[in-house]
Parts: structure tokens; C-alpha cells; sequence
């Protein structure tokens, strides 16, 4: 029964063997990212195994600015680091974590360098504005982290440790145990560096090259995902993840500032599924704290309680869709204000398909904070396979969607400053793009391009008031831009090759505000490049395999004057891995590595320095 | 013989050429880019230590943008919250701790305070060999300011601090005067008196009314400027038995919290005020002590002052809300906007030469 279920309500079921005319019931998965069926249009970017082993250990931040045509804002090697999703803003992109939104309610972003790239099976980046399948923040896009639970594999161990340049560690030790009816996965990570990189610090008279004295970082984790097949019909599953960073605050050149911060995240999910004849239920808890302590002594701290319940539902073979709520009640313990909030979500999807080659979806949002209703949130996706051959198809699909974000804790209820009045920012989002799968022999390819457009309007910026800074709603900005990607394999006697290349082109620009008479109307956003790429290569002979990644980032404007530049930069690295086995029973991976190899000498953002050319060598050993 | 009779007409001949020649013809001495004009000092936006130095020069119209690191090869690299000038150098005070300092007419670095040795720095005055830099000091975790400081560096051109006289709390403009350093303490309300040769205090001066905030010197009297949000203060300081001699307090509310201030003629102060999201340009007189025109000026995001006492204007800076960089507004005797120029970030006070 859960595998025929499997079968309709997730496009891609588990594993499942038929024998004849029957089922075979014992391996049951359900997948990490059921939305992903209800995201038709837009561009769903796939950061898998190879991904998240190659960057284990290393924060989001890194994985995402190397191998995606995200532009990462990184205020220094290790420090915060938020996102530039289409043109948007560092609080303009939802993240979850197993279904949950884990964005900071009191910031309204999530620092990407909290996230380390090892406590999850799989990531999903979504693009494009989504707030009728993901609710607030949800502007630019969306990231999606999940546990995969796997059954009927036994007992596995893995071993991961690395040493690299600048004082590096990192150690993750995992455990995981499965039957037919339980599955236990169990991750533990310790991670430091000194992070005493050399820099040429500009702020000094002779820009004489220094040594980073105040940067480093220290974190630490625990991830435990666990799952029960409960009779033939239900299962329950949890997920829980603590992590802590320690780290000091990476001085801009020219201060002397010895800042440090604390990071304190507990989050913790619990799903009930039960199935039934054409439909699903979910019933999903959670938590998530997140306690920042800046300087040993200003204590932020932010808790969200969640309850859901979801149906998804097949009415007919063509059409199914699922309809559900989700309340959420945040408590902000700041350090210059208390506030409860309840909100409450309702929503609903739908699947449709119109001839043969179109398939649509509907989703539609309802959100309520403390009473009062936000904007209602619609989105349309389609896609049309409009040629479809053995060894050749293309798809022609678009979006369309109405987003918001609501005004963070801090921007409402700061003290001083903050201003209860705000609204929602708000979005209008569209989208078109053509998807090329092909095969031919041993080369498997695919490629996409996308056009989009947006208006973002009521745009909330913090300006100075007589006596403090506040914030407001008042710019509109209006985004456009370009999103291409390649990926393929080819394979040739013994040897295999695959190749990734992104490409994004970005405009942000200024549409209308009064902070500043007009004068910037028509100019970019600050730290918008019009350009960012990177390619991906690698190739693998028997135990052997390399790859290097490039990674160009273009100029970036400081200002919305767009008078001054932060220099474009690209990055090279590469690396050199040999797998063997041990004894038939222990599966190892040695694999060295150099990031920078042409050690430019860069900023992301102006006068934050960036390490030179660093070494990596690392040991994983499956058992 | 006949040698020694014509020498003496042959050396009064040639002093008379050349006397004659130096009449008629000077010499020139190379004047550096910098020497003339006017240089506006642009704060930097909290974070990004974009504090740079722009020059106008007011004959062409030409706006030299980005002169420090033109010059210099790099970037400033901080906020720049004061810019003096003393004999042949120009110091530019940041207050992410820092001093640069450089040369007066072709503003290359002559040398810096930057090691480490500074925290929130805020003025200097320098006193023969002497710099006298003051510094808020570290913050507390209430962000307030207890281990104040004004940290003295024995060499003009810079280098390490040798001393750390402690004061009163947020010690902000300074003036040396009749042998001794006055330091205005914001948020201590006082005026400290230090003895420079010592490199010791002397003597606190309780300031009622207002807070300290900057000196300003108007017909051989040294006053003290300070404000609330009520009124503004102008405190005359005896610099011999420091007693204050005279408070005249001018009913001007909203007075802009960074003190900014300029000096015109005929003992009439214009003074940055803030209120509705606006933000004005008052006019007071200091004779008087009465507000002559509370709405001189009137628009948005002004932040800092400047008098160009040659050419009788007004400079207004305009900080674009930190969105961006920031304007110049040139302003006539009457309030009457005679030029608008493009600055840098945070335009926040001007050294006219």
C-alpha cells in the first residue's frame, strides 16, 4: 500500500521491487522535498551527493557560491554570509530545513555560514519568487535542506577528517542503522580554524602584508534523524539538529574592532504520515531556537513553535493536489525587546494537466499574523513538453506569482527605531524558460535558460531619523536577469567525465524612492553583480579521480550612487581524489585539494579580505 | 689695485640686478594640488569604512574625487571624523582608531597612528611635537563610553601612543589655549583642562547647560559650544583661571545630534537642526544669543557645515540617508542655493584654504 501510495504522491518513489502482480512493501522512502512536484515553471537546482560530500564540513556559503549562479554576500572567509537571489535582498529567500522555515524571525535571513554543508542528505535551491508554496521571504527564492531516511541498509559508519591551510580541522562522524521498520542516522561534527590567513591590509600606510589575528571560528554539531515504519499504513519520523559557532569577528581593514559572536541553534521536526486510499496526511511539529550572543554579554534569542497538518489528495489519475495550514508562534527574547507572535498559514495546491504535454500547477497562501491578513499570495506554473524523442526533449515552462515578506521582529518592535507600522514587501514575479534534456550513446546532457522579471515593491530600508535609524517602506526595485546551466556526463573506455556550468545575469535596479531625492532611480542594487559563473569539471579513472571548479564573480557597485567598484574576481580550485577498499570491508577516500590556485587577492565585499591560495588534504572512510 | 676698486661696483651692480629682477619677476614656489580650494571631508558609512577626501576647487568648478587614495595608492579605509590642518600637515582622525596623517599640499602619507593603540578616536590638536588625539575608548556593553582618553603621540608624523591621559566620559572637539589643552566630554559634561608639557589633567570644569561638544574662537574669546535638545550654548572660557565667565543659551530645539556647527561672520553661527524626518539649517547670533532665522535652510539628510569665509557661502553636507553617497549644497548669504556639487559619502565638514 505506501509504495502504490509512493507511487502517485511522489513523482519519484523509493525504492520498490515488483514481482509479477504484487508489491513488494519493505523499502518504503519517503522523499525529502514533496514540494518539489508542486514547483512546475520554475528552476529547481539539485545539490546532491557529490556536492555535499565534496564541501562536507565547509558552511552553505561555500558550496553555494562555487557551484551555483548565486551571488553569496561573505563578509570574510567564515563570516556572515547571506544571499543575492535575483537581485534581492540578504532576508528576500526562505529556507527550511525538513519543511520547517528556519529563517531568523527577529533578522528575517538566515548567516549561511551557520549552515554546514554535512547535516543534510540533500539540498534544493529554488529560484524565483515562491510565497504560495513557502509563505514569507520567499522573493528571490528558496533553500531547501532535508534528511533522507533509508531503510533496510544495516549498519553503516562514516568517517570524515580534514587539515587544511590556516589552522583548518574538521571531523564529522557518522552512524546509521536501518531495518524494514526503523532507520537511524546519527551525525556529530567538530570543525575549527584559526582562519590566520595573510592579507594585504589596505588600511595601513604600505598596505603591508598581515596575518588575519581575529577571525577564527569554531563549530560544532549534532544531527540525529530517526524514522518508524508504524504498521502498513503510517509513519513517523524526527529530525533533530544542534549546532553551536564560536567565532571572532572578522575586523573590515581599518578598525580595530575585536567583536565576537556566539550561535546557538537547536531544531528539531517530527512528521506523522499516515496513508489511505488516494490520499496522505501529515501531521508535522517543530521547533527551532536560535540564541546569538554578541560579545559575551548581548543575548538575542528567538523561538518558533510550529503545527501542521496537510492532505495530499489524487481526485482523479489527472489531477491531485494538497491542501494544509501551519501556525506558528514565535516568541523574541531580544535584547531590547519582548514580542509573541502567532501566525497562521492556510494553503493549497494543485496539480492539473491540460492534453497530453502540459501540466500545470496552482498553489495558493494565506497568511494571518497577530490577526491581520497579508497579502494573499498566487502563483501559476506550467510546463509544456513540446518535443519529446528518444535521445531529445525540450520543455517550454513558465511562472507567475504574487510574494511578500513580513517586516522582521527587529524592523517592528526594535528599541529604538523600530516601527509597528510596516507592511509586508511585496513582489510581482514572472518567469520563462526552455529546458533541453538530451542522450546520445555515453553523453547524457542538460541544459536551461531562463528569463525573468520582477518588481519588488514596499521594499523596507532603514534610514536615519532625528534621533535614530528607522525603518520604512520605501523603495521599489525592479529585477530582471538571465539564469543558464549546463550539465553533463560523458563516458569513454575508462574513463568518466561530467562537466557543470551555471551563468547568471542580474539586474536589480532602483525603480523608486525618495531616501535620496530620486538620484539613484535607474541605478543597480549595491553588491548586485551583473555577472556570476562557474564551471565545474571533473574526470574519474578507477580509483582515481580530479576535478576544478572556476568560480567569476563581477564587479560589484558599494553604493546605490554606483560611483565606486568592488574589483571582479575569479577563483580556480581543484583537487585530486583515490578511493580504495580495505579489506572488503572499509571503503577510503584520500583527497588533496588547493582553493585560489592563482592566489588573487580578492574581496566579496570592500575591505573584507578574502584568504590567498590554501591547501586541503582529507580522509573519509566508509565501513 | 684696479681689482679691488671695481669689485665693490660689481657686487652692488649685481644685488641691484637681481634685487630688481626679484621686483619685477618672483620666483615661484611649486604650489601642490592641494594648497587652494576646498577639501571636503566625507565621513564613511558605519561598516564599510568608505570614508574618503574629495577637492573642489571653487575658481574652475573641478571636483577631484577620492584623493587620498588617488594620491596614495589605497584606500582610506575607515570613518573620518575629523580633518585638521596644523603648519604643513593635515591630519584625518577616524574613529574606527586610527590617525592619518599627511602632507598639507600634495596630501601623500607622511606617516599614520595605527597600530592598534586607538579605539574610537574623535579630534586631535597637535602642540609643537606633540599630538593630543582624543578617544571615546572602548565601549561598554551598554555601549557607553567610562575609560575615555586623550592619547599623546610624541611625533607630529605619528607613530605609537606614549600616553593615555584618562577623562571624563565621550571627549570630543579640543583646544590648545593660553598653554593648555581644553577637551569638551559630551557625555561627562565637563571640560577637561590637561597640561601638555606634563601630559597630566589639571583641572575638570563643571559645564551647566548642554553637552560639551566643540570650541570656537569669535573676537579674542574662547567658547565653548554645547547643546541639549532644547536650546544650544555657547560657554565663554576663561583660559587662564578656567572658569566659565559667560553661558548664553539660545532657544534652538533639535539641534542635530553630531554638534555640527559653522562659524560665519559677524558672530552669526549656523547650526544643523533635525525634526519631522527634515532637516534644517538654523541661523543664531552669538552677540545676540537670539535665533536669527531657525529655517535658514530647509531639506532632508544634512550633515555637516561649513563657512567659506572668503566668498561669504555656506557649504551644507548631505548624507543621501547613507544609501549612497552624498551632496554639497553651496549656499548664498541669503539661504539661496548657488551650486550643487556631488560628494562623497557622509559629507561631513570642509577645510577651506
Amino acid at each position: 500500500m505506501l509504495a502504490w501510495l509512493g507511487s502517485f504522491l511522489f513523482p519519484h518513489p523509493a525504492e520498490q521491487l515488483v514481482h509479477g502482480d504484487t508489491l513488494d512493501l519493505e523499502t518504503v522512502e519517503v522523499r525529502a522535498f514533496p514540494w518539489e512536484k508542486y514547483s512546475l515553471g520554475y528552476k529547481v537546482n539539485t545539490l546532491g551527493e557529490e556536492e555535499i560530500g565534496a564541501f562536507q564540513g565547509q558552511a552553505l556559503s561555500e558550496l553555494l557560491q562555487r557551484r551555483t549562479g548565486i551571488f553569496v554576500r561573505e563578509y570574510g572567509a567564515g563570516m556572515l554570509a547571506t544571499l543575492n537571489m535575483r537581485g534581492t535582498a540578504a532576508g528576500h529567500n526562505a529556507v527550511f530545513w525538513n519543511g520547517l522555515p528556519i529563517n531568523s524571525p527577529s533578522l528575517g535571513q538566515m548567516d549561511f555560514s551557520l549552515l554546514t554543508v554535512g547535516s543534510c542528505d540533500a539540498i534544493r535551491v529554488q529560484y524565483g519568487g515562491s510565497g504560495a508554496l513557502f509563505g514569507t521571504d520567499a522573493i528571490g527564492g528558496s533553500i531547501h535542506l532535508g534528511s533522507q531516511p533509508s531503510f533496510a541498509q544495516g549498519h553503516k559508519v562514516k568517517v570524515r577528517a580534514a587539515h587544511g591551510s590556516f589552522g583548518l580541522w574538521q571531523n564529522q562522524v557518522e552512524h546509521s542503522y536501518s531495518n524494514q521498520k526503523f532507520f537511524s542516522h546519527t551525525r556529530a561534527y567538530i570543525n575549527r580554524s584559526a582562519n590566520n590567513f595573510p592579507y594585504r591590509n589596505l588600511g595601513k600606510a604600505g598596505t603591508p602584508v598581515e596575518r588575519q589575528e581575529h577571525a577564527s571560528v569554531h563549530t560544532r554539531g549534532l544531527v540525529q534523524d530517526l524514522a518508524w515504519n508504524v504498521g502498513a499504513n503510517t509513519q513517523v519520523s524526527s529530525s533533530f539538529w544542534y549546532h553551536f559557532t564560536d567565532r571572532e569577528i572578522l575586523p573590515v581593514m581599518g578598525s580595530n574592532t575585536r567583536d565576537v559572536q556566539e550561535d546557538a541553534n537547536v531544531r528539531w521536526v517530527a512528521d506523522l504520515r499516515h496513508f489511505r486510499d488516494q490520499v496522505q496526511y501529515n501531521l508535522k511539529l517543530g521547533y527551532v531556537e536560535d540564541d546569538q550572543v554578541f560579545n559575551l554579554s548581548t543575548s538575542n534569542i528567538t523561538r518558533q513553535y510550529f503545527i501542521g497538518a496537510e492532505a495530499e489528495w489524487q481526485a482523479t489519475e489527472k489531477m491531485h493536489g494538497k491542501s494544509g495550514a501551519r501556525l506558528t508562534h514565535i516568541v523574541g527574547e531580544l535584547s531590547t525587546y519582548y514580542k509573541e507572535e502567532q501566525r497562521l498559514e492556510l494553503y493549497h495546491s494543485h496539480l492539473f494537466h491540460l492534453g497530453k504535454s502540459i501540466e500545470g500547477a496552482i498553489n495558493l497562501r494565506q497568511m494571518v499574523v497577530d490577526g491581520e491578513f497579508v497579502p494573499f499570495t498566487p502563483s501559476l506554473g506550467l510546463e509544456w513538453g513540446f518535443f519529446d524523442k528518444e535521445t531529445h526533449n525540450l520543455t517550454l515552462k513558465g511562472a507567475a506569482s504574487k510574494n511578500f515578506k513580513v517586516p522582521t521582529l527587529n524592523d517592528r518592535f526594535w528599541s529604538p527605531g523600530g516601527n509597528p507600522d510596516l507592511l509586508p514587501e511585496k513582489s510581482l514575479s514572472a518567469e520563462m524558460g526552455v529546458v533541453q534534456k538530451g542522450k546520445r550513446g555515453a553523453f547524457n546532457w542538460e541544459a536551461e535558460v531562463n528569463y525573468y522579471h520582477m518588481l519588488v515593491d514596499q521594499w523596507i530600508v532603514w534610514l536615519p531619523g532625528e534621533s535614530f535609524w528607522t525603518p520604512v517602506n520605501i523603495r521599489k526595485v525592479r529585477n530582471q536577469g538571465i539564469e543558464s546551466s549546463f550539465s553533463s556526463e560523458f563516458s569513454f573506455s575508462k574513463w568518466d567525465l561530467s562537466a557543470d556550468i551555471n551563468y547568471s545575469y542580474v539586474q536589480a535596479r532602483i525603480a523608486g524612492d525618495q531616501e535620496d531625492a530620486g538620484r539613484s532611480i535607474g541605478n543597480q542594487l549595491p553588491y548586485t553583480p551583473f555577472h556570476k559563473g562557474n564551471s565545474y569539471l571533473s574526470a574519474k579513472r578507477g580509483p582515481f579521480s580530479s576535478w576544478a571548479n572556476y568560480t567569476f564573480v563581477g564587479d560589484r557597485y558599494v553604493g546605490t550612487d554606483n560611483s565606486t567598484q568592488v574589483n571582479a574576481f575569479a577563483l580556480l580550485d581543484a583537487g585530486i581524489n583515490y578511493t580504495w577498499t580495505m579489506k572488503a570491508f572499509a571503503t577510503c577516500r584520500l583527497g588533496i585539494q588547493v582553493n585560489n590556485f592563482f592566489d588573487n587577492d580578492y574581496q566579496v565585499l570592500r575591505l573584507r579580505p578574502m584568504p590567498g591560495r590554501n591547501y586541503q588534504i582529507n580522509i573519509t572512510i566508509d565501513l | 689695485m684696479k681689482m679691488y676698486r671695481v669689485l665693490p661696483r660689481f657686487l652692488i651692480l649685481s644685488l641691484a640686478i637681481v634685487a630688481a629682477a626679484c621686483g619685477n619677476d618672483p620666483v615661484e614656489v611649486p604650489r601642490g594640488p592641494f594648497e587652494q580650494g576646498v577639501l571636503i571631508m566625507n565621513e564613511g558609512a558605519f561598516g564599510a569604512n568608505d570614508g574618503e577626501v574629495f577637492h573642489y576647487d571653487p575658481q574652475s568648478g573641478d571636483m577631484r574625487t577620492d584623493i587620498f587614495e588617488e594620491v596614495n595608492g589605497r584606500p582610506f579605509a575607515g570613518l573620518i571624523q575629523d580633518m585638521l590642518l596644523f603648519e604643513d600637515r593635515i591630519y584625518l582622525v577616524a574613529n574606527t582608531g586610527k590617525v592619518e596623517v599627511v602632507d598639507a599640499q600634495s596630501f601623500q602619507s607622511v606617516g599614520s597612528v595605527n597600530n592598534g593603540d586607538l579605539d574610537i578616536s574623535r579630534s586631535l590638536v597637535r602642540v609643537g611635537q606633540k599630538l593630543f588625539i582624543s578617544d571615546f575608548g572602548p565601549y561598554d556593553d551598554n555601549f557607553a563610553s567610562p575609560d575615555s582618553y586623550v592619547a599623546v603621540v610624541r611625533d607630529p608624523q605619528g607613530g605609537t601612543v606614549a600616553q593615555k591621559i584618562p577623562v571624563s566620559s565621550a571627549p570630543e572637539g579640543m583646544i590648545f589655549a593660553n598653554g593648555h589643552l581644553f577637551v569638551a566630554c559630551t557625555a561627562g559634561g565637563v571640560v577637561e583642562v590637561i597640561d601638555p608639557e606634563a601630559e597630566t589633567l589639571m583641572e575638570s570644569i563643571p559645564i551647566e547647560g548642554g553637552s560639551p561638544y566643540f570650541f570656537l574662537e569669535y573676537a579674542g574669546n574662547t567658547y565653548l559650544y554645547a547643546r541639549d535638545s532644547e536650546s544650544v550654548y555657547f560657554h565663554r572660557i576663561n583660559t587662564q583661571d578656567f572658569q566659565v565667565i559667560e553661558s548664553i543659551a539660545i532657544p534652538l530645539a533639535n539641534s542635530l545630534w553630531n554638534g555640527s556647527h559653522a562659524l560665519g561672520s559677524g558672530g552669526e553661527v549656523f547650526i544643523l537642526t533635525s525634526s519631522g524626518g527634515g532637516t534644517s539649517v538654523a541661523k543664531v547670533s552669538l552677540e545676540e544669543g537670539t535665533v536669527l532665522d531657525e529655517s535658514f535652510y530647509t531639506g532632508t539628510n544634512f550633515y555637516g557645515l561649513g563657512y567659506h569665509s572668503g566668498a561669504g557661502q555656506l557649504y551644507v553636507g548631505e548624507n543621501a540617508a547613507w544609501q549612497g553617497n552624498g551632496t554639497v549644497i553651496k549656499l548664498d548669504g541669503n539661504g539661496g542655493v548657488v551650486e550643487t556639487l556631488a560628494a562623497g559619502r557622509g559629507p561631513s565638514g570642509f577645510l577651506f584654504r
